[in-house]
This record gives structure tokens, sequence and C-alpha cells, in this order.
């Protein structure tokens, strides 16, 4: 997907574990894991603000648009 | 969605009855050929009165005697007695190879139709066992769905190309006689616009799949 979902490099920045996140956020483990990974289909505004004001960023930090080659 | 299941378990249900009664039906009508043999549903009742008479029955007094007689293009036919509850019954035997060969190509679709529909059933079944406990969009019932489809397809056509060959194998057992066979086969359309919806139900099936896909990966 052109899609990159840069959750993990916004975590190292904040030095946070997907643990402490699940808890903010409250979202399950797998289902974190699977935005981490990059497997999701889709995102939901909800989901996004959660973790934007959990990690204190923009929805631009988490996501990139890369061309596909 | 607890009623829908219920009722998909109606439906297993109703699918064990029918093949339970289908598979006695079937035990039921073909209990003569268990009891006295393979070949007993092969008697060629057209032809006995043109046996029935005083010159066979001469020469082949004793049931299980038999008496060999040259027909047209060479071939060589075997009439045989038996004496059945119903009354005397002569079987003509042929040994030529190119009733040899409908015979074994007869045997193979047989065994095949009978795999193919074992097939149907059990995919059939187990896709209603997996829908009856809440699996219904999966890629195992998407598969056993095109199979279905395929097998249906399939059926339909050797049904056809079986009834052609027990029409040329007929046709060439009664070569030699007066006897004209009549040209009395027909596809089974109906059990291919089956196996053609069935394919089609498996694409919405698989567009269901991509949804819940679609639905369980929206974090």
């Amino acid at each position: 997907m052109a899609i990159v979902v840069n959750l993990d490099v916004v975590l190292a920045q904040r030095k946070m574990s997907l643990t402490e996140l699940t808890e903010l956020v409250g979202i399950t483990m797998s289902n974190l894991s699977i935005l981490k990974t990059g497997k999701a289909k889709a995102i939901r505004f909800e989901t996004l603000e959660a973790i934007c004001l959990a990690l204190d960023c923009q929805p631009g930090d988490l996501l990139e648009y890369r061309k596909e080659k | 969605m607890r009623k829908d299941l219920k009722f998909i378990r109606i439906i297993r249900g109703i699918l064990l009855l029918i093949s339970v009664v289908l598979l006695i039906w079937a035990v039921y009508d073909h209990r003569s050929a268990m009891i006295k043999g393979w070949y007993a549903d092969e008697e060629l009742k057209p032809l006995q009165p043109r046996f029935q008479n005083a010159l066979f029955g001469a020469v082949i007094s004793k049931p299980g005697d038999s008496l060999n007689i040259k027909g047209k293009d060479g071939y060589v036919f075997k009439l045989e007695k038996s004496d059945l509850v119903t009354g005397t019954v002569y079987n003509l035997h042929q040994e030529s190879t190119l009733y040899s060969i409908y015979k074994t190509a007869m045997l193979v679709i047989g065994f095949t139709l009978f795999i193919i529909s074992f097939k149907v059933f059990s995919k059939l079944y187990y896709f209603l066992d997996d829908s009856a406990k809440g699996e219904i969009f999966t890629l195992k019932n998407i598969n056993r769905i095109k199979d279905i489809g395929f097998f249906c397809i399939s059926l339909s056509i050797l049904l056809w190309v079986g009834d052609v060959l027990a029409f040329l194998r007929t046709q060439e057992l009664v070569r030699f006689t007066d006897y004209q066979m009549e040209y009395n086969f027909d596809f089974n359309y109906i059990l291919f616009a089956a196996g053609m919806v069935t394919m089609v139900i498996m694409y919405v099936f698989k567009k269901g799949y991509d949804l819940q896909q679609e639905h369980e990966l929206t974090i």
C-alpha cells in the first residue's frame, strides 16, 4: 500500500512502548499491532484522534504517502 | 443473526434427511442388482418375444446354458437363459471390443459421478456446518462453493456423456436385430444452470469476504 504508518517511529521518538499506548488510547494490543505493521486497511478518525492525543502529534506524523514503483 | 443460524441448521438437517432417504431409495431400487449380480438390471426386455420361442427353448433348456449367435459384421452374441421370479428371460451378451469399451467407459463415468455426488454432498454439508457456527465469509467456504459449482457443471456434462454412451452401447447390442434405438437423452440444463448460479454466488461470497476483511482490519 502507498500509505505507510509511521507509528513505530513516533513511538520511538516519544520513547513510549506499544503497551503504554494501548492503555492511553484504549485500543487492543492486536489492533495496534495491525496498525503498526501496516496490515490495516483503514483507520477511523476517532482512533486517529485518540492516538494523536496520546502521542501529541499530527496525523501527518503518523501517516505518510510513498509513491509505489 | 441467531435466527439466521437456526435457519441454516434447519437446512442442514433437511439436507441430511433427504440424503438418507435417497440412499435408502437407491438401495431399494437396485436391490435386484445387489441380490442377483451387477448386470441383473441389463435384461433386454424388448428382445424377449423374439427369443422366447421353441427353438431357443429347446437349445438352452437349463438356466445358465448359453448359445452363441453369429450376427451381422462378424459379431458374435451369447444368449443366456435365466429363470427369474417374473418368468424366463433370455439375456443377450455381446463380446465385441466396441461394446466392452462403452461398458468400461460407462463404469468409469458411473464411478466418477458417484465420487462427484459424494463430494458435492460433503462440501455442502461442511459449508452449512461452518455457516451454522457463524463462520460464513471464509476462504474455506468460498472454495467449497466454487467446487460445488464446478461439480454441478461437471455432473450435467458427465450425465449427458453417460446417456450418450448408454445409447451407443445398447445400439451396438441390438445392431443385428430389427430394433431401432430411440435418441432419448437430454442435457440436464437445470443442473448446469445451478452450477453457473453457484459460481456467481461464489463471487458474491468473495466480495463478502473482502468486505469482512476490510471491516476487521479497520482500526
